[in-house]
């Protein structure tokens, strides 16, 4: 067989240093992936930059892995000109590559074998300025190619990977890196420098010229050449030389204009960019990936919720992750995968099932939204956070799961379908050994359902049991059971008896920054203004806002003032200072703003671990709250605040009306606030990332083991 | 003192008491606790503020010995004194007292059987500070009371609860109880028999009405006798934990399994006599934040308590509904923040006027609840209303803005105001102004000072939140500088504008629209191509800049200036390119990058404008951090708030 003419490179180049160095480099570092011969002619056109005729003497001297040669013209042709000095020296198949691209591995490869296809005269990449073959904007901003460090190679890379290399015809070739076959320059001849002089338009009638005869034109959409835009001839010239150049091909190409009208309409690339955009949502197989399976969407505004998302933030740089949540009509699968697109791409997939209200204890539809998860991609981990509305069944879905498996109990809905452990949803239960308190409890609340809530409308001390059962059937499919405090982790091991090897206590830490309190208490805040005692999170039963309610009544007419930060779910007081919802990164400020001294958690719910009384900390205010649970725990570890009976409003009251004596009380526990060191939630994170590599670090477990 | 005193000695370090010295340390109070008395860290620091408060020729505040009430601590018992107002402290006629005294420095003293004398001035005796006397004999048994527990609970209280009067057992449990107090558990005795030694507890008798008293967290049964009985007192009380003292346990404690169907009553461990404080309280500690011991009971629920109306009387409620604003001669910036401070008390529902002094002040001037003044050069012109509102007791405040700090042009001098400022803050005795330079020099003055910020009106923050756009890299960029309102020598324009050149060096197509007096622009910029605006901007042209750079004034290394037009892009969703000393003085998270830390080095600029110009992602993130950080802190909200703290702040005095 005969051996193959090499194709020649031609690249005019007349300013800009920093560019035509890209370009030349671009070519030679990637010569080695190139398989078809190919020679590499860079002429000068008499650049007026010293810098560019002693770069390209210094290039032409330098060792290549191709043929180089460097012509340079006496004086200053023009770009259409050059060009055609190229021509006229090539012997087969030649591109015309502006000085301002910089081609990508295996790009003349690829183009080559476009252009062997029959009757083909050109053949264009897709470029970041390129007319039609520009990349969609998402592609363009995620390789950051209109920056001052654009990633080509990335670039190159994922196109390459997504492509769907379809190489749709078009009416023209576009001139910053055009592949233009020897069929076509032999049947068309050179550019037309007497028309087109100094460049614009040249190569469009070069395209037209030969579609005249029957030739085609095509884009090779897995090929990717950066293009700056605008290089070698300078900005100042452009609107004119468009202008002059369009009404010469309107003369001789009556067809061109209407051609091309229709072709933008249906744009050939339509397929191919829809690709490339899908591919950005595509997440990297090698990046383990993790399932989270939660009750309600990431942007609720729980603690669970907010704690959830400044994990996933934590670990973004190791670890893809997907959550798992109930909707009104079936199951949302919410991707966050890291594609190499300089932050997380989230996409979400619809489930089926049924209504978010579960009522059985193993719920067919919501294990099947979860098996359906677990078919559409590989998870090498999953993490529950809550099952509300998910029923017990992924329990069941995930005994064959051959990844890790991590639940974090952030609420005792495990221990009951009545997660606040309020009986008759006022008085915490702590979870009685005697069966017949419980059902008393949920025959009341199966008569009186909350509207709106997620809890199963259908509870019986029945349901209990066989949920209690099923739940100790499968806590072995767990291999790590974490709870963020003592506390919650006693409440737990009060109804099962999880391996105390399973056990891991992982304290949650902060989800907003730290920074933002100073080393000493405000006095003059502390004993100089009214005391303002704030409310901090959703306003309702569970929380205490009938504690609140009772509070702002005995102060009424007193100078100190009770104030509600967050969502109200029910009627408040009129005289509540109530400040709405908040973003929890700015509570710190709104607190300050508001000249906050303590923070009042009252609600009778034990919390597992209190996102907002790290909130709190983080603000520099000391907290009230209840004596047991997770509050509990850490006011009486740390001496950060004072414990209440939540029930005891008139307790509480005289708690407030002490402080409010005693001003010297509340300096002295905010200075111990300040002292007390804190995380964020990022200082944990790599024990999660232990767990979900399977790689937990030992530790011993003091409460599993007591028990 | 007894010799079997000196068997047990109470550790005190937070207490000095050092009768032998001949000379105490220049400059420091001395506190002067008599041997074998105990002084909690609470009256320790009420002693401090009583001294701070008394007249020059007070020597010393005397925390007087008391007993302790039943079922009290020595701490608890402080706690419960502390409550008492500042005012109730009595300056006595003689020269010594019988407790613990804190002393002004270099005052002499001598001390003798619990009584300090000093050499010379008078000592006041303050009975809202307490000290103990843990040797003083328990006479009888009583109920316990409730002033047993602590009025600020935090501390777990454990009853030691013993049926038999076994001596040793007794002293067992003294001993511990004392070492636990140490360690913030509140440890009560309540046996048969009084131990003999040191108490830092008042024992008590046990009996169901001395457990209703002090509710325990939790309950150590000395015998099972005292277990059975101590379930039945407090079968009201379902929080409450029992624990076993098992005189055979081979280790300090073991827990006692509550998981259902294993679980054994209310007991929830058993501990030996080997068990230390720091494991006890580890163990009271888990054991009470844990799941209560005892079922919720249908009809058991205490009945509740009717809430006391508590606090301190709102003298004000009704009367807060008047303001009045009085301003002399206002500079721009001046005028635009009394505008946005009159919209929002406004906004509050406060009857609020602006009454400018050249015209005589009304009548209503002196009755409003709350008098602003602001702009004000003379005092002369309105002491006679200070003085007036004064006499009514109704606050009267000074607003201070830039102009009314003295200009130093250097870092090192801590700002200070001017003399006619001062004059009128201290006459008003209570200033705001809106941070930075403004409120250090009103702290270093001594008046009560608040910082009230930077509030838009409410029309004109609608109409830059309306202008926001969605950055488009396509349009040109646009660097717009606020140069500041001053002249300062301080305030790094020369070096900005040699940032701002290099900028301009590289990325022709950067236009700098320049925000302030056109004599101030400094001359590194005048090679380039620039436009000159003065006065408010449109909120078009503002939300039009790619970044706002902000060089305003800066006084001993704190920004002078009103915080205006930081507030004002943020609320437009512009970035700004600012300095650190103006940083500090804003609330609210804002990109490092955007803060210049060294403003004396011209790359610093150019970086932190780069950072923003030359990546339109980094351009569209730092804009939604503006954006969300004013949507945040200075949304119409967040203004009610400051306006609600201001008059809270401005009236508490009175109140008090």
């Amino acid at each position: 067989m005969k051996p193959r003419s090499p194709v020649t490179v031609i690249v005019p180049v007349y300013r800009g240093i920093e560019d035509v160095r890209r370009c030349l480099e671009s070519v030679i570092r990637h010569a080695g992936s190139i398989e078809v011969p190919f020679e590499l002619l860079v002429i000068d056109d008499g650049s007026p930059e010293p810098a560019v005729s002693a770069y390209l003497d210094r290039f032409a001297s330098e060792p290549a892995p191709v043929p180089v040669t460097v012509l340079r013209n006496r004086e200053n042709l023009g770009f259409v000109k050059t060009v055609n000095v190229g021509l006229r020296r090539a012997i087969a198949d030649v591109v015309i590559l502006n000085a301002d691209t910089a081609v990508t591995a295996g790009w003349l490869d690829r183009l080559a074998d476009a252009a062997a296809l029959p009757d083909v005269a050109t053949v264009t990449p897709l470029a970041n300025h390129g007319s039609i073959c520009t990349l969609p904007e998402t592609v363009i901003d995620a390789f950051e190619l209109d920056t001052a460090t654009p990633r080509i190679d990335d670039c190159a890379a994922f196109i390459a990977e997504h492509a769907l290399a379809l190489r749709p015809e078009v009416i023209t070739g576009v001139g910053f890196c055009m592949y233009t076959t020897r069929q076509a320059l032999d049947a068309c001849g050179l550019l037309d420098e007497e028309t087109f002089g100094r460049g614009y338009g040249e190569e469009v009638d070069f395209c037209l010229r030969a579609t005249r005869l029957g030739m085609r034109h095509l884009i090779e959409d897995s090929t990717f050449v950066f293009h700056r835009g605008g290089g070698s001839f300078g900005d100042d010239d452009q609107r004119e030389g468009w202008r002059r150049s369009s009404a010469i091909l309107d003369g001789r190409y009556p067809f061109f204009r209407p051609t091309n009208r229709r072709e933008r309409i249906n744009d050939p690339l339509h397929v191919p960019f829809a690709a490339l955009e899908l591919g950005l949502r595509e997440r990297h197989v090698a990046r383990p990936h993790v399932l989270h399976i939660v009750h309600s969407p990431p942007g609720a505004t729980g603690g669970t919720e907010a704690f959830m998302t400044a994990l996933m933030q934590a670990l973004d740089d190791e670890f893809d992750f997907s959550i798992l949540h109930p909707v009104q009509s079936g199951f949302v699968l919410h991707s966050r995968w890291d594609v190499g697109a300089g932050g997380p791409v989230e996409r979400e997939f619809l489930l089926p099932g049924g209504p978010q209200q579960v009522t059985r204890v193993s719920d067919e539809m919501a294990g099947a939204a979860l098996s359906m998860a677990l078919d559409m991609f590989h998870f090498d981990a999953v993490h529950i956070h809550n099952l509300i509305g998910h029923s017990l069944a992924p329990l069941e879905v995930l005994a064959d799961f051959p990844g890790q498996v991590i639940c974090s109990v952030h609420d005792l809905f495990l221990a009951c379908p009545n997660f606040s452990l309020l009986y008759k949803r006022v008085d915490p239960c702590g979870i009685p050994d005697d069966l017949s308190v419980c059902s008393r409890c949920l025959e009341s609340i199966a008569a009186s359902p909350m509207p709106g809530s997620p809890m199963n409308p259908r509870l019986s001390v029945g349901y209990l049991r066989d949920f209690r059962a099923t739940t100790t059937e499968h806590l072995d499919t767990v291999d790590a059971w974490v709870f963020a405090s003592q506390s919650a982790a006693d409440y737990f091991l009060r109804v099962y008896d999880p391996p105390p090897s399973r056990v891991e206590l992982i304290e949650h830490g902060s989800v907003i920054r730290l920074g933002r309190r100073g080393h000493e208490p405000d006095a003059d805040l502390i004993l100089d203004e009214p005391l303002r005692v704030a409310f901090v999170g959703l306003g309702w039963g569970k929380k205490g806002l009938d504690a609140v309610n009772a509070l702002v009544e005995a102060f009424s007419e007193s100078s100190v003032e009770i104030h509600h930060f967050g969502e109200l779910k029910q009627p408040a007081s009129a005289q509540l200072h109530s400040h709405g919802p908040y973003d929890h990164e700015y509570l710190p400020e709104l607190l300050r703003q508001a000249g906050i001294q303590i923070v009042l958690l009252p609600g009778p719910y034990a919390e597992t671990f209190g996102i907002v009384m790290s909130e709190s900390l983080a603000a520099g205010l000391p907290v009230i709250g209840a004596r047991y649970g997770a509050l509990g725990e850490r006011i009486g570890a740390y001496g950060v605040g004072w414990t209440i009976d939540p029930m005891d409003h008139a307790g509480i009251a005289a708690l407030i009306d002490h402080l409010d004596r005693c001003r010297d009380e509340v300096l002295r526990v905010t200075r111990r606030v300040l002292q007390v060191p804190l995380e964020t939630v990022a200082d944990t994170a790599h024990r999660y990332a232990s767990l979900y590599r399977g790689s937990r670090e030992a530790e011993v477990n003091v409460s599993a083991a007591i028990l | 003192m007894p010799e079997c005193r000196k068997q047990e000695q109470v550790r005190q370090p937070e207490a000095r008491e050092d009768p032998d010295a001949e000379s105490p340390c220049d400059g420091e109070s001395r506190l002067v606790v008599p041997a074998g008395l105990v002084l909690d860290e609470v009256a320790r620091q009420r002693l401090e503020r009583q001294l701070d408060r008394a007249a020059p020729h007070v020597a010393g505040v005397v925390a007087p010995i008391g007993p302790l009430a039943p079922g009290a601590s020595y701490r608890v018992a402080a706690e419960w004194r502390s409550l008492e107002p500042h005012a109730v402290a009595v300056e006595l006629a003689s020269s010594s007292a019988r407790g613990a005294v804190l002393l002004r420095p270099g005052v002499e003293f001598a001390v003798r059987h619990q009584v300090v004398e000093v050499g010379r001035g008078t000592l006041v005796l303050d009975p809202g500070a307490h000290v103990h006397d843990p040797w003083q004999p328990i006479e009888e048994l009583r109920v316990a009371s409730e002033l047993g527990r602590s009025p600020f609970p935090r501390r777990r209280i454990v009853v030691f609860v013993g049926r038999q009067g076994e001596a040793k057992l007794a002293d067992w449990a003294r001993r511990l109880v004392n070492r636990l107090i140490r360690r913030d558990v509140e440890a009560r005795l309540a046996l048969p028999i009084v131990a003999d030694g040191l108490q830092l507890t008042c024992p008590f008798l046990p009996s169901e009405a001395s457990m209703r008293a002090l509710a325990p967290d939790a309950v150590v049964a000395l015998d099972p006798e005292a277990s059975a009985q101590a379930q039945d007192w407090c079968r009201d009380d379902r929080s409450t934990v029992f624990i076993e003292l098992d005189q055979e346990l081979p280790t300090s404690a073991e827990l006692v399994a509550w998981q259902i169907g294993r679980a054994a009553g209310r007991v929830r461990a058993r501990i030996g006599r080997r068990i230390d404080a720091v494991t006890f309280s580890a163990l009271v500690r888990r054991l009470c934040a844990g799941p209560q011991p005892a079922p919720p009971v249908d009809g058991a629920v205490p009945e509740k308590r009717v809430i006391p109306h508590g606090g301190r009387a709102r003298a004000l409620s009704t009367a807060r509904s008047t303001c009045a604003v009085v301003t002399g001669s206002l500079d721009p910036s001046s005028a635009a923040r009394v505008e946005g401070l009159v919209d929002h008390v406004s906004a509050v529902g406060l009857t609020v006027g602006v009454l400018p002094i050249d015209r005589g002040l009304p009548a209503g001037a002196v009755t409003a609840s709350l008098v602003v003044l602001t702009g004000i050069d003379d005092v002369e012109a309105v002491s006679a209303l200070i003085a007036a509102r004064a006499e009514a007791q109704r606050p009267t405040v000074f607003d201070v803005g830039p102009r009314d700090l003295l200009s130093s042009n250097t870092a090192d001098v801590p700002p200070s105001l001017t003399a006619d400022a001062a004059r009128v803050a201290a006459s008003c005795g209570l200033a705001t102004s809106a941070g930075g330079a403004m409120h250090s020099a009103l702290r270093s003055l001594g008046v009560r000072a608040l910082v009230v910020p930077t509030m838009l009106t409410r029309r004109r923050a609608a109409e830059l939140r309306d202008a926001r756009r969605s950055f488009d890299p396509q349009l040109e960029a646009v660097i717009g500088w606020r140069l500041g309102t001053g002249t300062s020598a301080t305030s790094s324009r020369d070096e900005a504008a040699e940032g701002v050149a290099k900028v301009l060096a590289n990325r022709f197509e950067v236009r700098v629209l320049v925000v302030g007096d056109a004599e101030n622009v400094p001359p590194a910029l005048r090679g380039h191509d620039y436009l000159v605006e003065s006065g408010e901007l449109e909120p078009e042209t503002l939300a039009g800049f790619t970044v706002q750079l902000w060089t305003p004034d800066i006084e001993g290394g704190m920004v002078a200036e009103d915080l205006r037009a930081y507030v004002e892009a943020s609320h437009a969703g512009v970035p700004t390119v600012l300095p650190l000393a103006a940083r500090v003085a804003i609330d609210g998270h804002g990109s490092p990058p955007l803060v210049v830390h060294a403003p004396d080095q011209p790359e610093q600029w150019t970086a932190a404008l780069r950072h923003v110009l030359e990546s339109p992602p980094r351009r569209g993130s730092r804009a939604k951090e503006a954006s969300d950080r004013s949507d945040s802190v200075d949304s119409g909200a967040a203004s009610r708030t400051v306006v609600n703290r201001l008059v809270g702040w401005a009236l508490y005095e009175a109140e008090r």
